[in-house]
């Protein structure tokens, strides 16, 4: 098989700004703006904080959650100092739904200016500037780039369930209706079907093995929503923010009535039962902070939840991710490639972002969120 | 795909590949989203001239909301460096790797804030509490509650 997953994987799905050549500086900064300084991404429901300083507001009520404090420059803060930020959002889904356009034309500008149809004084330079971007002939940057790779060709002519591979590895970008990961060139079918046809989600949630109970129990949920209510009323539904409970002071009961209310499956412990309710408060608050036609169903976000409830049961089982290991085996040879071409780099003139020094010694003692494990050692 | 820890350290890994290190850090290893180890080397003048160690990472899911937890390996190989705030097992005490970690800082980000520290040490020594420390001390530093050392040293 000629198909290697894991550099298609850093190729086409996982984008940052040095998809850009480096040429294009100015188009690499503009993506790098329009990025969450936690995830990576481009910013999804971006808030902003009273410094100012933006992210996407399920990441920034992460970090809050941990330490209330403005991850970037330090400054004291809040849930309540937080602000979605609509005109970002707005900028964020122009460059969304325009940046492969923009990409493609600025490697095939990159590839006519380096043609070696030029004159002989200027091929050096040519080299030079090829060496510089060694994986831009051996990995496409764009989801259009890499349907003509030759996986096709080795895949033989598509039945529906090849089609389901190829899907799941590649070619997605965010339906900017319904933020679902689409294939590109269905983007358009998609939307006209009113966005119905399966997302890579999808494709996730029939692939994964979680407990049977927890499996039926959340199926059960996430029928009767699908079937139930239309999506534009459950979109309008009752948007007020979510209160944060106090649990430490909620009978078993009560805290399962908070799950029933939100027609949450009540599988697990209390322990489960909070963690579950606590993220449900925090990804439904986030969706409030997007503008109401960017807005996930509700029926959307208890997928979301699902999702992170098994990445997390995941986790816990074993330390490995399974999908790393099975990349590992997989595709060991093709990572060191990587690696080796990674290590041997010599200096990058910028810095990466680290913070201004903090006071000394000001952190002494302050809990964070590490203080209750059992093995903890004080040291004085 | 597996979440948003991976999805951070592929495009980390991706910075580095198509920007390189910067002076003084290479990349060692990253065979999967668990565990880096990179080598570290300060520049110019310094109490560590011509010596080279090397940094292990290791990843939780949470990652970069929960800090990495970051030691100098001690192998045949690579040895702790000799420093206030070092330990001979390799656990560093600085707060940018506890209470003043935030999810903004990269694998880069800290081995350059290591290499800072390293570089503007005026005396080669262990910390006073090493021996007792380095007895008693768990495998992942993270488990450790420091109490941090003047960062200035
Ligand atoms: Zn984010
Ligand atoms: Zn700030
Ligand atoms: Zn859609």
């Amino acid at each position: 098989m000629s198909i290697d997953p894991l550099e298609k994987w850093l190729a086409s799905d996982v984008h940052d700004p040095s998809d850009f050549p480096k040429s294009a500086t100015t188009l690499r900064d503009l993506d790098g703006s329009l990025r969450c300084n936690i995830c990576g991404e481009l910013f999804s429901a971006p808030v902003t904080l009273g410094c100012g300083h933006c992210f996407c507001s399920v990441c920034v009520r992460e970090a809050i959650q941990v330490k209330a404090e403005c991850p970037t420059c330090r400054k004291t803060t809040n849930e309540s100092h937080i602000r979605s930020n609509p005109q970002m959002e707005a900028a964020v889904e122009g460059w969304r739904n325009s940046r492969a356009l923009v990409l493609r034309l600025c490697l095939e500008e990159e590839k006519r200016r380096s043609a070696p149809a030029c004159a002989p004084s200027t091929i050096s330079s040519t080299i030079k500037k090829r060496k510089r971007s060694p994986d831009s002939s051996s990995s496409p940057t764009t989801p259009e780039a890499s349907n003509e790779r030759p996986d096709k060709r080795a895949n033989g002519p598509s039945s529906s369930s090849q089609e389901v591979t190829i899907i799941a590895s590649a070619d997605l970008v965010n339906c900017p209706i319904c933020q679902k990961r689409v294939q590109m060139k269905r983007v358009n079918s998609h939307i006209d079907n009113g966005c119905r046809s399966p997302s890579s989600s999808d494709i996730e949630r029939t692939r994964s093995k979680p407990a049977q109970a927890q499996k039926n129990a959340w199926s059960k949920i996430l029928d009767r929503n699908v079937s139930g209510k239309g999506k534009a009323k459950e979109r309008d539904g009752d948007c007020a923010p979510l209160p944060k409970a106090s649990y430490q002071v909620l009978k078993d009961k009560q805290v399962k009535d908070l799950l029933v209310d939100q027609q949450l499956p009540t599988t697990g412990d209390r322990n489960a039962w909070i963690a579950r309710h606590q993220r449900w408060v925090l990804i439904w608050n986030a969706n409030l902070d997007k503008q109401p036609e960017q807005r996930k169903t509700i029926s959307e976000l208890r997928a979301e939840l699902r999702r992170w409830e098994e990445g997390r049961s995941k986790a816990k089982k074993a330390p490995v991710v399974e999908d790393a290991v099975e990349y590992e085996k997989l595709n060991k040879a093709q990572f060191d490639r990587l690696i080796a071409a990674a290590r041997p780099k010599n200096s990058r003139d910028t810095q990466t972002q680290t913070p201004a020094d903090k006071p000394p010694d000001e952190g002494k003692e302050n809990g964070g969120n590490d203080d209750d494990d059992d093995d903890v050692i004080v040291l004085d | 795909m597996a979440g948003i820890a991976s999805r951070r350290l592929a495009k980390e890994l991706k910075e580095i590949h198509t920007q390189g290190c910067p002076v003084g850090i290479q990349l060692l290893s990253a065979d999967n989203f668990e565990e880096w180890h990179l080598s570290l080397e300060v520049m110019g003048d310094s109490q560590y001239q011509g010596e080279v160690f090397a940094l292990k990472f290791r990843f939780e899911p949470q990652y970069p909301i929960s800090a990495p937890a970051v030691q100098f390996m001690v192998t045949d190989k690579y040895k702790s460096p000799v420093h206030p705030h070092v330990y001979s097992n390799g656990h560093i005490c600085a707060s940018i790797l506890g209470t003043e970690w935030s999810p903004v800082l990269s694998v880069i980000g800290v081995c350059v804030t290591l290499q800072s520290m390293l570089a503007s040490c005026k005396k080669k020594e262990r910390p006073p509490d090493n021996d007792r420390y380095v007895r008693h001390a768990p495998d992942n530093p993270k488990q450790t509650r420091f109490h941090y050392h003047d960062d200035t040293v």
